[in-house]
């Protein structure tokens, strides 16, 4: 984690807005805790957050979750591509992620500079970047048992 | 069941402006002299003109969107000292240009006018492209502080996907980018008519987000491009051959994920939205002389073909090789460059050229005798939409 303060206190990373509807995910984050919306009727995950369920229209529910996850897709994202990023510094390794709790139900991150990336590779949640006065959950390649 | 509108409405004129890249000539004049331009095709004189459709959104974050400066809106036009007669117009937010024809046809087709200016304009701001605030509110707070920001980087992660899924390498890309060039070195409209792009060019380029490639990306343009619609009856009348509007449809299904979060399947996004157009018009692939299919990413062409159905998933590198959409192939794919080599018109270009080749006035690019134009527009996933027309009324 070390290496990626260095790169971070480069990268003016742009700093999330909540609003009332997306306020309670960044609370979370910043307790250290990774929250999505569920439906109270129909069980239904969804991200980013709704005004109402998009499956039923039910009432969305934050409700923490494992943040256990498998990688759907990555890009390195050269300069200028990557807001708030000073020209010069590495690309940025951008991710896409499945968690387990639900196909589909996927977030976005950044990686620390990976070995090698395939689908389904396993990744987990940590929460070791901020943007401004906000926490980020980002998520990381898992160690494979050799 | 085939669409009540089917045919009732066809294209009877096409104009273009001057093509630039960055320019201090107001954009309004490019939009002026392309509306002029449709008009006269039509056989028609300005005032004729009593409908007005576009969808002026600019393709750009931080655009002031002052109307005849950065963008031309429905305003631009009612100002016009010719406009005087017109009784109808609409304006899009969401789906681009082939929801305009769509509104168009809808009002022609219930009278509530008789001659559509259908028009879009784009324009390349100063400076540096996509400038980025330091926040990000609604879903950008979810992508925007991890680096992933604007369309670049979601394309490029479901190229990733779509690539490691079917097995496909980037390099054979090349084959449909650098196919397209050739097609806008026979385009005198294109901004690349006169730039050349090798197979090397291509394998060369360097990496915007990999796996895209600058070459991947379509050429922002100052420009605009007009049609003129009107009642099919009428347009029998007029110098041009008519150019019918068979079908029009929207991608309406899947729509959780907006311009801020686009990942998703974009053949399955599109899918439903030809399945549409098949129906309304009664044809189907077999049908189709020309396909124009939106580019402002190549990898969109791959994702378009197999939610048409004219190749199986995941199979459409393969399907773009030996030539197949070449002007002279099987299924000729943005003949006139596209976004990628004639210039970044959110669809327009496509449409136009769609009514040129069913014309016969492609000139070096025409392919013979195409019948039937499949015109698909968007991403899929993010504001899709399309058109089939026709030569023939069905």
């Amino acid at each position: 984690m070390s290496d990626q303060q260095v790169v971070d206190a480069a990268w003016a990373r742009p700093v999330p807005v909540p609003d009332d509807v997306t306020a309670p995910f960044w609370a979370a984050a910043r307790e250290g805790r990774l929250v999505v919306q569920r439906c109270a009727r129909c069980g239904t995950f969804q991200h980013p957050p709704r005004a109402r369920c998009t499956s039923c229209g039910g009432e969305p529910v934050f409700t923490e979750v494992s943040g256990d996850a498998t990688l759907v897709s990555w890009t390195t994202a050269h300069d200028p591509v990557v807001p708030g990023r000073p020209r010069g510094l590495a690309p940025v390794v951008i991710v896409v992620v499945e968690l387990v709790e639900q196909p589909g139900l996927w977030l976005v991150s950044d990686v620390d500079e990976p070995a090698e990336l395939r689908i389904g590779a396993n990744m987990c949640v940590a929460f070791d970047a901020t943007a401004g006065d906000q926490v980020l959950p980002r998520f990381h390649p898992v160690e494979e048992p050799s | 069941m085939t669409w009540a509108n089917r045919c009732a409405v066809a294209v009877a004129g096409v104009g273009f402006s001057a093509v630039e890249r960055r320019t201090s000539t107001p954009l309004g004049r490019f939009a002026d002299d392309a509306a002029a331009a449709a008009i006269a095709d039509a056989g028609l004189t300005p005032d004729a003109v009593d409908g007005l459709a576009t969808y002026p959104t600019p393709p750009f974050e931080g655009a002031v969107a002052r109307s005849g400066e950065d963008m031309v809106d429905v305003e631009h036009f009612l100002q016009a000292p010719w406009a005087r007669g017109v009784r109808w117009y609409s304006q899009a937010g969401e789906g681009m240009i082939t929801t305009s024809v769509r509104d168009a046809v809808h009002a022609l087709a219930a009278g509530a006018c008789s001659t559509v200016l259908v028009w879009r304009a784009m324009y390349v701001p100063p400076g540096t492209y996509g400038t980025h605030a330091g926040t990000a509110g609604g879903d950008a707070a979810f992508a925007a502080p991890y680096g992933c920001a604007g369309a670049i980087p979601w394309h490029a992660l479901a190229y990733r996907r779509y690539l490691e899924l079917s097995g496909g390498r980037r390099e054979a890309l090349g084959a449909l980018v650098v196919g397209q060039r050739r097609n806008a070195n026979r385009n005198p409209h294109a901004v690349f008519a006169d730039r050349l792009m090798t197979a090397q060019d291509y394998a060369g380029a360097r990496t915007v987000a990999d796996p895209l490639c600058l070459f991947d990306c379509d050429v922002p343009v100052t420009a605009a491009i007009a049609l003129v619609l009107t009642t099919a009856d009428r347009a029998r009348d007029l110098p041009r051959p008519p150019v019918y509007v068979a079908a029009a449809a929207q991608q309406t299904t899947r729509r959780e994920h907006r311009l801020h979060y686009t990942m998703g399947d974009h053949v399955e996004a599109g899918t439903p939205l030809v399945d549409e157009l098949w129906e309304q018009s009664g044809l189907a692939q077999a049908d189709v002389g020309t396909a124009q299919l939106y580019d402002g990413f190549a990898p969109s062409v791959l994702y378009w073909l197999e939610a048409a159905g004219f190749c199986g998933r995941g199979e459409a590198l393969d399907f773009v090789q030996d030539g197949r959409v070449a002007v002279e192939g099987k299924l000729p794919v943005n003949t006139g460059g596209g976004s990628l080599s004639q210039g970044r018109m959110h669809g327009m270009g496509h449409l136009a050229e769609a009514v040129l080749q069913l014309r016969g006035d492609a000139g070096e690019r025409q392919v013979v005798d195409p019948r039937a134009a499949l015109v698909l527009v968007g991403s899929p996933m993010l504001r899709g939409g399309g058109v089939l027309l026709t030569s023939e009324e069905l």
